[in-house]
């Protein structure tokens, strides 16, 4: 599931860089689990009611619409911001003062490493903010400008990938730095080639790619010289620093494709193009690129 | 207009590697030169999609990413719903998408009341999309634009003027017809009903859901004055209480019209 709001653009609202590197490696957990509701934030839930919401904290003190039917009600005596939508009520809950209430015990003013020790990595960062998925939603964490201290808290709705996303060879939670590890230890006992194959459900150029792998004509010879690895670039928010690692093949855009010898050399990138004709080539004409490539590692 | 945070997507051929990035252009343009409170007026943002590439609808389809905007404006001016201009159907290599090529015009009412101050407002769109040509890239861009602020409402600008086939074309709820929605097992059947000016010839039209599924070309039967087609679920499994969607016809709907999108979103019975 991709980490992100429903009215993601939303965040663009609050860009301060989270401090991710500061993060570093945490064991910490969130104390939700997939599955689990989500938590009361400022006495509020999430799809609450206008009426809910004006009950709970009267009327807003600032009020501004940012897309068709959706709000950014602010309370700021409060250190409360929503965004309400018409479509789907209260979508998420913005804490920005410390006496505004916790999530999760976490509050406004903490310090970055406490909410890291206690909650772990985030799934992700976007647009400055980290996200922490909890299957349907999300806890949003932004640190001040020092990068030290929690400057915001938010509880949103996580956006629902596209069919398109969700479905195909490109599998989002896949760890690709392990399967690629996994696939040159397997190769240096077999020899076979292992191809990374950088891509998104949401391409229909990759999901060609990947049909045209698994053609007749061509699912043989693959099977027999390569180890194909999958890796998600999501919508190039993911796995970026897989593809730097190989030489940026994914900076024209995906389908890109990168052979490692067994010992993980490069051997042969797309980087210089030569998938851009996926959609239209043939079983043959990819053939015979895999073959140039196990040409390549020969010599 | 601030430059494209990723714009390496090349579209046209693999020999375009050597040369400029494509990029959709974006401008945003204003129905009037000024806007006063207790108005409404509307903004265009036109989408230059590169030849040899395209971008996704609402709902991309199979493949694609949605395009999506987002406006912000001052406090005194709101935003209604966005009017999309209908896509094209698009199967390659047995993926269907719903897809933009060429120029695309996204409009939006916006409405101003008294609470707007100051001489000027201004707006800002954030929009999204994934590029396609031989290669597949998200972008983002954002137009922004600063409407003077006057007592009385200002002509037309005279850009706007050239978009009115565009606009003329964007789907729309017909006041002249109504739309009924029956379920009929393991599909849709959709009537719309009660015009005598209806005049629609085609003998298929083509519904894009605008959830999720994929366009399907049905076929249309004439029955009366109504018109009836039915709509299998993978086009409206999403919503299956619900059909939302964009009905598109090879010829106008109505007499007079231009139109030949029909916004669709009828509750089925």
């Amino acid at each position: 599931m991709r980490a992100a709001l429903r009215v993601p653009l939303v965040l663009a609202a609050f860009r301060v860089a989270f401090a991710s590197a500061a993060v570093g490696q945490q064991q910490g957990a969130l104390p939700w689990r997939a599955g689990d509701d989500p938590p009361l934030v400022a006495g509020l839930a999430l799809g609450a009611s206008r009426t809910t919401i004006d009950s709970a904290l009267g009327q807003p003190e600032r009020s501004r619409s940012v897309g068709p039917g959706v709000q950014l009600l602010g309370y700021g005596s409060r250190g409360i911001a929503l965004l309400y939508s018409e479509a789907e009520s209260l979508a998420a809950v913005y804490l920005i003062a410390r006496e505004a209430g916790d999530i999760g015990g976490m509050r406004v003013g903490d310090s970055g490493d406490s909410v890291a020790a206690r909650w772990g990595n985030p799934s992700g960062v976007q647009d400055g903010v980290a996200v922490y998925q909890v299957g349907r939603w999300v806890v949003l964490v932004r640190l001040d400008s020092t990068r030290s201290r929690v400057q915001l808290l938010g509880l949103g709705r996580a956006a629902e990938e596209s069919a398109a996303e969700a479905e195909g060879p490109f599998d989002s939670t896949a760890n690709a730095r392990q399967d690629i590890e996994a696939a040159l230890r397997e190769s240096r006992t077999d020899h076979k080639l292992v191809l990374l194959d950088f891509g998104a459900n949401w391409c229909l150029d990759c999901l060609v790619l990947d049909r045209l792998f698994r053609d007749s004509t061509v699912a043989g010879f693959l099977g027999a010289n390569f180890r194909v690895v999958h890796i998600d670039v999501g919508r190039f928010d993911r796995n970026l620093d897989v593809s730097r690692t190989y030489g940026s093949p994914t900076e024209g855009g995906v389908p890109a494709v990168v052979v490692l010898s067994p010992a993980g050399d490069v051997v042969a990138t797309t980087r210089d193009g030569s998938l851009e004709s996926a959609r239209s080539a043939t079983g043959a004409q990819i053939l015979n690129f895999l073959r140039s490539w196990v040409a390549a590692a020969r010599r | 207009m601030r430059p494209l945070a990723a714009a390496l997507a090349l579209c046209v051929a693999a020999a375009a590697r050597a040369q400029a990035p494509a990029v959709v252009q974006v401008a945003a343009i204003p129905e009037v030169a000024a806007i006063g409170p207790g108005g409404a007026f509307r903004v265009a943002v036109r989408l230059r999609v590169p030849e040899g590439c395209h971008i996704g609808w609402v709902n991309p389809g199979q493949s694609g990413l949605p395009t999506t905007i987002a406006w912000q404006m001052p406090t005194g001016v709101s935003a209604e719903e966005t009017q999309w201009p209908y896509p094209e159907r698009d199967e390659t290599a047995g993926f269907v998408s719903h897809v933009y090529r060429g120029v695309a015009v996204v409009v939006t009412r916006f409405t101003v009341d008294s609470s707007l101050r100051g001489s000027s407002a201004d707006l800002r769109a954030d929009l999204s999309w994934g590029l396609c040509g031989t290669t597949c890239i998200p972008q983002r861009e954002t137009v922004a634009l600063t409407l003077p602020v006057r007592p009385r409402p200002a002509e037309p600008a005279a850009e706007w003027r050239a978009l009115t086939p565009s606009i003329e074309a964007l789907p729309a709820v017909s006041t002249s017809l109504t739309v009924r929605a029956v379920a009929l097992g393991d599909s849709v059947r959709l009537t719309i009903a009660g015009s005598p000016l209806i005049v629609l010839t085609s003998a298929t039209a083509t519904f894009f859901p605008l959830r999720s599924g994929v366009a399907v070309v049905v076929a249309v039967r004439r029955r009366g004055r109504d018109v009836t087609l039915t709509l299998p679920t993978s086009a409206v499994r999403a919503l299956p209480s619900r059909v939302a969607g964009v009905l598109v016809a090879g010829r106008p709907w109505l007499v007079g019209s231009r139109r030949r999108a029909l916004a669709i979103d009828a509750v089925v019975e």
